[in-house]
């Protein structure tokens, strides 16, 4: 589905994100306040697309490029191909064909279409300019226009709008199958396919031709696996749950291809795509401790011995946010804290303690204070570039306690 | 009296037989229902990309 809070920008082209998003932004999808995003739709249908940056430094960036299923299939970056500039051949799935020198062939896209997040590092609003500048070097092109000065993109905005489900019941379904058609499901789920085909769901199938009892049940449906899939969500039942805090399972980022489908779901319904975890993982509670479900009206803490900040080769933040995936609201303006741009306290011994609370918990804490709202919330934590330690699990997240 | 004893009975019996298959119609439609449902929602999950 196309994905919430995108702009409409045109396919094949880089929408950026020139300022750290606030609490401004109300279309939910858990946004980052860490980094610039520069997102795309790409077409592959006719040709590759050719993604291309300049050096970026010791500054940290990452592409991550999913197919329409929402798997990652492919990267670019830091961590995998390296900060000089770089200029890297995106090909559908059935291409053949030759690249001009120079450019870097990456795995094949199962669908035609891809969505790919760019995330450029910013240490605080001063830094934002020299990210912007490097944001200017990402480039898109069609692998026919390549060396062609006077290329310009032309504006095309056929992305998939989906059907409304407010005036229709049977939306989500004919969004589904028509999805479907320029972007199949994988080889491997042909079984699951002949199975959902029996009650009318597959590519480029009539939902409307259905009989009137299957419409019903399937109006039904969509209604309950919406309702299971935000219950999962909140209760993180599908997680390993250390120290409160759900654990992403191993999967994350390439569960369609490991036949894990309800991280895929749920990861779609939490932020469109997941990372790999050896790019970064996300650590999240809507709990405390004890399982109660976190509330402004008390006061929780976070306490890292000195030894047990997490071991990342990037940078990690803890981020703030309410019951609808957005960032909150705050007298400070402070949406998440972490270590690329924070001015945070260790205490002598080399501990640190964060104050998660409405209100500040004074002027000698409020550099480690990170404000809630009066209302449910829920927090997470991001680890860029994780240590084996954290992707084997073994470091573990202290938890959120109650005061 | 037969010939009108004769076809109320095979009134009752169409009339029967039709109540029938509308019940057989109805338990089939409501199957098919609970069948879309049950497997419509292990659908959703797996198609909540698209």
């Amino acid at each position: 589905m196309v994905a919430p809070g995108t702009p409409n920008m045109s396919m094949n082209q880089f929408w950026h994100n020139h300022q750290n998003i606030t609490d401004a932004y109300r279309d939910g999808g858990t946004p980052n306040n860490d980094t610039y995003y520069s997102v795309a739709w790409l077409d592959l249908s006719k040709e590759p697309i050719i993604l291309s940056h300049g050096d970026m430094g010791d500054r940290y960036f990452t592409f991550e490029i999913a197919s329409f299923n929402s798997d990652n299939f492919a990267y670019v970056g830091a961590r995998t191909t390296g900060s000089k500039a770089g200029k890297f051949a995106i090909v559908g799935r059935n291409w053949k064909g030759t690249l001009p020198a120079g450019v870097k062939q990456l795995p094949a896209s199962p669908t035609d279409n891809v969505l790919i997040f760019g995330r450029t590092a910013v240490k605080g609003e001063a830094d934002g300019t020299a990210a912007i500048k490097k944001q200017a070097t990402y480039q898109l092109t069609p692998l026919s226009q390549i060396g062609n000065p006077n290329y310009v993109v032309p504006e095309n905005h056929d992305v998939l709008v989906p059907y409304n489900p407010k005036t229709d019941p049977l939306a989500d379904w004919k969004t589904i199958n028509r999805a479907m058609i320029k972007n199949p499901p994988l080889k491997q789920h042909a079984v699951l396919l002949d199975m959902f085909k029996t009650i009318g769901i597959g590519p480029g199938i009539d939902i409307d031709q259905l009989d009137q009892a299957t419409k019903k049940g399937l109006a039904r449906a969509s209604i309950d696996g919406m309702k299971m899939l935000q219950a999962i969500s909140i209760t993180g039942d599908d997680y390993l749950k250390v120290n409160g805090w759900s654990i992403p399972p191993k999967t994350m980022g390439r569960a369609m291809i490991n036949n894990d489908f309800n991280t895929i779901a749920l990861q779609c319904l939490g932020g469109i795509i997941s990372h790999d975890p050896e790019e970064a993982i996300y650590l999240n509670t809507h709990t405390d401790l004890n399982g109660a479900v976190l509330n402004g009206a008390n006061k929780y803490t976070i306490h890292f011995e000195p030894n047990q900040l997490p071991d990342v080769k990037y940078f990690w933040s803890l981020t703030m946010y309410d019951t609808t995936n957005n960032l909150v609201h705050n007298p400070i303006n402070r949406w998440s804290i972490g270590s690329l741009a924070s001015k945070f306290k260790l205490a002598k011994d080399g501990s640190l303690t964060l104050y998660i609370q409405k209100d500040s918990p004074g002027a000698d804490k409020e550099d480690n204070w990170l404000p809630s709202p009066a209302e449910d919330f829920w927090v997470v934590f991001r680890l860029y570039g994780p240590s084996k330690k954290i992707i084997d699990q073994t470091w573990k997240m202290p938890p959120l306690k109650k005061e | 009296m037969k010939k009108i004893s004769r076809s109320v009975s095979l009134w009752i019996l169409l009339f029967v037989s039709s109540f029938l298959q509308a019940q057989q119609n109805n338990q089939l439609n409501a199957l098919n229902e609970e069948q879309a449902y049950t497997l419509g929602v292990q659908a959703y999950i797996f198609c909540y990309p698209w």
